[in-house]
């Protein structure tokens, strides 16, 4: 009896546990691809859902998959996402959400009030990417692409290609928010919007957004995006283009195939010193009007003028947000670490950055000539 | 005089039409012939029992003449009692009452149709002997026999049925067998009051300590398993009547394992064994998987597959639960019909009823295209370990009833009670999940892996060295 008993309250137990009663029908649910957020002139969310819809007809042996459009407004968040359901017939379920998307107005307005939400909420997600839409958001999720019928999955499978990320960002959500609470607060997101091209219907990374404290506080171009990913360390699979040593005028084109770096950080008594060496590791791609490989002087030039080019870009998008007082490399979290101290709101007064680029060439070939 | 008379036995064996009395009269008097026609050779009757006793040229003065010189039948005994006199009369004997003299005899002359030992039905082999046992109890030791020549083979008849007194016989090899295993089947067996003996299954019953649906007593149709078996210090136990012999201890283990392990590559037969336990755990556990995952956690599906199904089910009025649980009963009817159909009408509706089944079934929007592959997938996994299928659609009702109550901890909870009933089973005082649940050790290194001949073919039931 008394077994029976403790079996009983073991198997009782369950019932407390999280899934327990939660029993849904996959096909009676809508399950979210990508979920939009917009603010409109009143101040309301305006919430905008693309949904996973199965239909099927009379004959068919299986439903088809159909991407519709929700949308809806609140004074919050939240308020918005449940008048979303009012028009829906079944339960709208974010488990499968792949892209939060904010819109420039709600991005530069400020963040703070939606992403709490998102992060407690139990059915989303925290390795959704996150992106802020540089058209109008209504038009970005309901545009009918050739190449994906759903937005969200589209996003999702484009940051896993290591190609379209050479200059971007790859920031999923819960990097997002583990970033918000470092140092300077920065984020650096993707800024994505419709393909200008009347012949195609799509959606591009068109630049970088860079995100302080939860508000938009300016832009980055995808050229300034490959320096920020060789200063931060990140993974750069792209192309370098330098002018040909031995044609004036033409180009030689080198694909980086690693990119480590390498940080110090020192306190003299007045300036912090922040000193970044980026170790490129690139394969001769082609060039323009041909070139002579087996030329030791030649190579040298190459490698020279892309430490240049690394050494300069970095610097200059430093300097670029340092005059905005935007510290764009979240300095202030790797200086809390080692001087807690000298984290003060003007620290970048007091910081020195230095890159050191060091490039070696690999051929991608045995072709040394090509005249 | 003898209290065996003819009259006392028609009056015994009244209303039988296929006892057959014989008189012959002789220059000593009367002899009188019985037999049951249904069970002797007629032919071994007359050339050896009554023709050498009407065209004898001694006078048969007494028993010792009659056996010596007379009969000429191989097996020849007295009888002391009416009862003893009508069993051998039943058994295939001829009972012979002479007048002139007290005694009363026997002389075997058995006689009966019975099939050849054919390939048996299950365990096919790709390269191994082919022989399968048959009905006849001699037939199959006889098999058994030929493989092992052993004096120390023990060969224990008994018999079983007080009406039925069917002949049983437990089988081992003196010094390999555990004792406490002999004893425990032996009594167990004399135990046994029943009236009728007619299965094995009978005895397989009375063996089992745990009631369960799965076999904690293994069963053989073929004399080289049965011969490994002893050989490895088991005991057999051959039932008259029954084209198997079951095999003890057991275990669970041994539901993996063929006889083509043994006669293939030894880098081949782990492939077959890693298929089954493999086949084993996706039949076992799948439609519990598929109903956590698809009912509660969504979140843990691929996105593709979360909305391939989707699309699948859309029109699908049941639950998933309902669905799964319909479409295994009705692949289980088709099991049911296609065994118990003669041959090639079961195989016709197997193959046209699942295709029919399932192609009518998404059709319809009773079932979803998903639905139909986990559930195939499942029970033609099951059929891998044929030994278990029956035990693994039980198996698979309660996992989905408690994944469909609560998830994946309904699935834990329902995996780990399967994991606690099997290692609670235990066959003739052995640990049935060994080398699983047990601190026990035996030389038994035959698990996954085959080792070399030499290495595995010994007494498993030895305490290993390492404990």
């Amino acid at each position: 009896m008394k077994k029976r008993f403790i079996c009983f309250i073991i198997l009782a137990s369950t019932l407390i546990l999280t899934s327990c009663y939660n029993y849904k029908d996959v096909n009676r649910m809508f399950f979210l691809t990508a979920f939009g957020i917009d603010v409109d002139e009143d101040d309301n969310v305006v919430a905008y859902g693309e949904v996973f819809v199965a239909g099927r007809k009379a004959g068919e042996l299986q439903g088809k998959e159909e991407a519709v459009t929700f949308m809806n407004k609140g004074k919050t968040i939240f308020q918005a996402i449940r008048n979303m359901n009012l028009n829906s017939r079944y339960p709208i379920s974010f488990v499968m959400n792949r892209a939060i998307l904010f819109s420039e107005k709600a991005a530069m307005k400020g963040m703070d009030d939606y992403l709490d939400f998102l992060l407690r909420d139990q059915e989303s997600l925290i390795r959704q990417h996150i992106f802020i839409a540089c058209c109008p958001l209504e038009e970005l999720i309901k545009i009918e692409m050739e190449e994906d019928k759903f937005v969200g999955i589209f996003l999702n499978l484009l940051m896993q290609n290591e190609k379209a990320l050479a200059n971007t960002s790859e920031t999923t959500f819960g990097e997002f928010m583990l970033n918000k609470s470092l140092g300077s607060k920065i984020n650096v997101i993707n800024m994505i919007g419709l393909h200008q091209n009347p012949s195609y219907q799509g959606i591009d990374i068109k630049g970088l957004a860079v995100i302080q404290d939860d508000k938009m506080v300016g832009k980055m171009s995808l050229e300034e995006g490959r320096f920020y990913r060789h200063f931060q360390g990140l993974k750069h699979k792209g192309t370098i283009n330098v002018t040909n040593p031995e044609k004036p005028g033409k180009h030689v084109i080198l694909e980086s195939e690693s990119s480590k770096t390498k940080g110090k950080i020192y306190y003299d008594g007045k300036t912090i010193h922040v000193i970044r060496t980026v170790n490129v590791r690139a394969s001769f791609a082609g060039s323009e009007g041909g070139i002579n490989l087996q030329e030791n002087a030649i190579r040298e030039a190459i490698e020279a003028e892309v430490e240049k080019i690394v050494e300069e870009g970095c610097m200059e998008l430093f300097r670029k947000f340092k005059e905005q007082g935007i510290d764009v490399f979240n300095l202030k979290a790797a200086i809390e670490k080692k001087y807690p101290e000298l984290a003060t709101e003007d620290f970048l007064d007091k910081v020195k950055v230095k890159v050191i680029a060091n490039v070696k060439i690999d051929g991608s070939s045995d072709i040394t000539n090509y005249y | 005089m003898s209290a065996v008379t003819v009259s006392s036995i028609k009056q015994k064996l009244n209303n039988n039409y296929s006892i057959i009395y014989r008189s012959l009269e002789i220059h000593e008097g009367n002899v009188e012939i019985i037999y049951d026609d249904t069970m002797v050779n007629i032919q071994f009757i007359s050339e050896f029992v009554i023709s050498p006793i009407l065209n004898k040229d001694k006078i048969i003065t007494d028993l010792e003449t009659l056996e010596k010189e007379v009969i000429t039948s191989a097996t020849i005994g007295s009888i002391k009692s009416l009862d003893e006199a009508v069993n051998h009369i039943l058994s295939g004997a001829v009972v012979l009452i002479f007048d002139f003299l007290d005694e009363v005899i026997y002389c075997s002359a058995p006689g009966y149709a019975k099939r050849s030992l054919d390939i048996p039905p299950t365990g096919g082999v790709f390269k191994g002997p082919r022989e399968g046992f048959n009905e006849i109890l001699q037939d199959n030791i006889s098999a058994v026999k030929r493989r092992i020549k052993d004096p120390n083979l023990k060969l224990v008849s008994t018999t079983v049925g007080k009406k039925s007194k069917t002949k049983v016989v437990i089988a081992y090899i003196e010094g390999s067998a555990p004792d406490d295993v002999v004893k425990f089947i032996t009594k167990r067996i004399d135990d046994i009051s029943m009236d009728y003996v007619i299965y094995a299954n009978i005895i397989q019953e009375k063996l089992t300590v745990t009631k369960s649906s799965f076999n904690t007593l293994g069963f053989t149709e073929k004399p080289d398993v049965a011969a490994a078996k002893l050989g490895e210090g088991r005991v057999a136990i051959f039932v008259d009547g029954t084209p198997l012999c079951i095999t003890a201890p057991y275990f669970f283990i041994e539901n993996f394992h063929t006889a083509d392990d043994y006669t293939l590559n030894k880098y081949v037969s782990p492939f077959g064994v890693l298929l089954r336990w493999g086949a084993f755990l996706s039949s076992t556990l799948l439609p519990g998987i598929y109903i956590s995952l698809f009912a509660y956690h969504f979140n843990l599906v691929p996105y593709i597959l979360l909305f391939n199904m989707a699309a699948s089910r859309y029109g699908v009025p049941f639950p998933l639960i309902v669905e799964v649980i319909l479409m295994l009963i009705f692949f289980q009817l088709l099991r049911e019909a296609g065994i118990r159909l003669p041959q090639p009408i079961g195989q016709t509706l197997s193959i046209v009823g699942a295709l029919i089944l399932g192609d009518a079934a998404v059709g319809s929007g009773f079932a979803s295209q998903i639905t139909i592959m986990i559930v195939a997938l499942t029970s033609i996994a099951s059929f891998l370990v044929p030994t278990l299928s029956v035990s693994i659609f039980y198996w698979n009702i309660i996992i989905i009833l408690f994944s469909g109550l609560l998830g994946l901890p309904g699935f834990y909870i329902a995996f780990i009670l399967l994991c606690s009933h099997l290692s609670s089973l235990t066959s003739c005082g052995y640990p049935c999940l060994y080398p699983l649940g047990t601190l026990n050790t035996f030389k038994y290194k035959d698990i996954i892996f085959r080792g070399d001949f030499d290495e595995i073919s010994h007494n498993i039931f030895i305490k290993d060295d390492a404990e």
